[in-house]
């Protein structure tokens, strides 16, 4: 049976956005507000309709690089770290480099990267440039997951003569997952701002995901259908978002004190 | 090295890399199956000298020779529980078991064996969060149960406890060592406390530690709370209370 606080979590917001939605309507409506400045609701509605058939094909193929750049970034961020934890000179030598390419604007390197990869390929090109936006969060937070081992476990597992890799899997991972998962949802809403920038960087080329179709509306002052392309890219965050909190409930509710619910 | 020691500690110094001299000149021997309590106020080493027994640190001069080897040989109980809050009771009992890759069957039967020897059978499915404070220390000492050892070490384990569950859990640990013949070197800083329990206590110096006095209580075997009240009892409490407190005043000084 449903509690009445996981109710009022889902139905609060759900409440909130219908108030709004109806006050945008009734704005636009009373101060008659043209359609390229501001659409209804009911005519973003209608767009997406009309041209859900683009829309969601587009949606698809953002959702595809946002996906793959995410498991890119995910495999890089955690590998990374792992390496670092093993060999702190490498560490030394090459982080400064991942926060140089971390703090360097995405739409700054992505001509670049597009010249290197080429046209005809501007697909793995937009995997790149997303992935290069998503995957220092995984790597930080995994890294800090690691330093942060308890250290009478690691002396407990030193005792009993744990190898690398059983330190590793059975101490070493349990211990930073929570701390890799917070990274992981930071990366997913990266992953797809990363494929968005990346695809509105490289212009038209074979590009055919949901940024594209917003470039088009706007310069075709299709305004509801760019606001439609807007509101299916924010369903993909959102969606990415609680993905990955559900997979942060199912592994971390039996017992990590963030999801435990303190009696009152 | 002595056929009865099971630890012996020659000339023994320690001095970390920040330049701290925490033991100096140490040396020291274990009776095997004796139960010997390392006394002294904070910062005195004791604990630097059982993570030196455990080899879990080094000594920057000095030896250590002991007469047990091998993964398991020794248990280790820390201050605080440490405790793997993402496995449940018999998962942490059994990770030294894992560790050494101690076949299925057997694992089962020694972690049900440990858990049995501390009384939370019942628990094995619980996870730390729920368990309280004292429930926490027995898990922590049902794990270093289960690989055998035949040493315990125990640091200042049940410190944070409060009177009447540290005295339940003082005379578990008693009937443990007995039955499961273990040499027990417990750290605490509880002159009470090591008078119930050993057979031996260790006064240790603080700056840089060093033993400074010895004594051998004549407690005897299988007691319980009644012990606490006899004169035996408190007059050696006052013997071993006016040296520690003779150190407390050499060290205000």
């Amino acid at each position: 049976m449903l509690d009445r606080n996981f109710i009022l979590r889902l139905v609060s917001p759900l409440a909130l956005g219908c108030v709004l939605l109806l006050v945008w309507e009734i704005i636009v409506r009373t101060f008659d507000v043209p359609v390229f400045v501001l659409p209804a609701p009911l005519a973003v509605f209608e767009a997406l309709i009309e041209n859900f058939g683009p829309l969601m094909a587009s949606a698809w193929a953002t959702l595809r690089i946002t996906i793959a750049a995410f498991v890119v970034a995910l495999i890089v961020g955690v590998g990374l770290a792992v390496l670092f934890a093993q060999h702190h000179l490498m560490e030394r030598m090459v982080y400064p480099y991942v926060v140089v390419l971390q703090v360097t604007p995405v739409v700054a390197i992505a001509p670049l990267i597009i010249i290197w990869v080429g046209y005809e390929r501007v697909e793995l090109a937009l995997l790149i440039l997303a992935t290069i936006v998503a995957f220092f969060p995984i790597l930080s937070s995994t890294a800090l997951g690691l330093k942060s081992v308890d250290h009478g476990l690691r002396d407990l597992f030193r005792l009993y003569g744990a190898n690398r890799w059983q330190t590793l899997i059975k101490l070493e991972a349990p211990s930073t997952l929570p701390l890799l998962l917070t990274g992981m949802k930071t990366s997913g809403g990266l992953a797809i701002i990363g494929a968005v920038v990346a695809e509105f960087v490289a212009g038209s080329g074979t590009a055919t995901g949901l940024a594209w179709r917003i470039a088009e509306a706007a310069n075709r002052l299709e305004i509801p259908k760019m606001f439609a392309a807007l509101l299916l890219l924010s369903v993909l965050g959102v969606s990415i978002f609680f993905a990955l909190s559900a997979l942060e409930y199912a592994l971390l509710r039996k017992w990590h004190e963030s999801m435990l619910r303190r009696e009152s | 090295m002595s056929t009865d020691d099971i630890v012996q500690i020659v000339s023994v110094s320690k001095v970390f890399d920040s330049g701290t001299e925490a033991l100096k000149d140490v040396t020291l021997s274990i009776a095997a199956k004796s139960f010997t309590s390392l006394l002294g106020p904070s910062g005195c080493g004791k604990s630097t000298l059982l993570k030196l027994i455990a080899g879990l640190i080094t000594p920057s001069s000095g030896t250590i020779t002991t007469s047990f080897s091998g993964r398991g040989s020794i248990g280790y109980v820390f201050q605080d529980p440490t405790l793997m809050p993402w496995a449940d009771v018999r998962h942490n009992v059994a990770m030294p078991l894992e560790l050494m890759r101690v076949a299925k069957a057997e694992k089962i039967e020694r972690v049900s064996e440990a858990l049995a020897l501390v009384g939370l059978e019942e628990f094995a499915a619980a996870y730390p969060r729920a368990l309280s404070g004292g429930m926490k220390m027995r898990v922590s000492l049902a794990r270093a149960l289960a690989s055998k050892p035949q040493v315990l070490l125990l640091d200042e384990p049940f410190a944070a406890l409060d009177e009447t569950t540290r005295n339940k859990l003082n005379d578990d640990l008693l009937r443990i060592a007995a039955d499961e013949k273990l040499t027990v070197i417990f750290v605490t800083h509880s002159v009470f406390e090591s008078v119930y329990l050993s057979d031996r206590i260790v006064v240790m110096a603080p700056r840089p530690g060093r033993p400074v006095a010895e004594f051998e209580p004549d407690a005897p075997d299988g007691r319980d709370h009644g012990y606490r009240l006899t004169a035996d009892y408190t007059d050696m409490c006052g013997k071993v209370l006016q040296a520690v407190q003779g150190l407390a005043g050499e060290s205000d000084a």
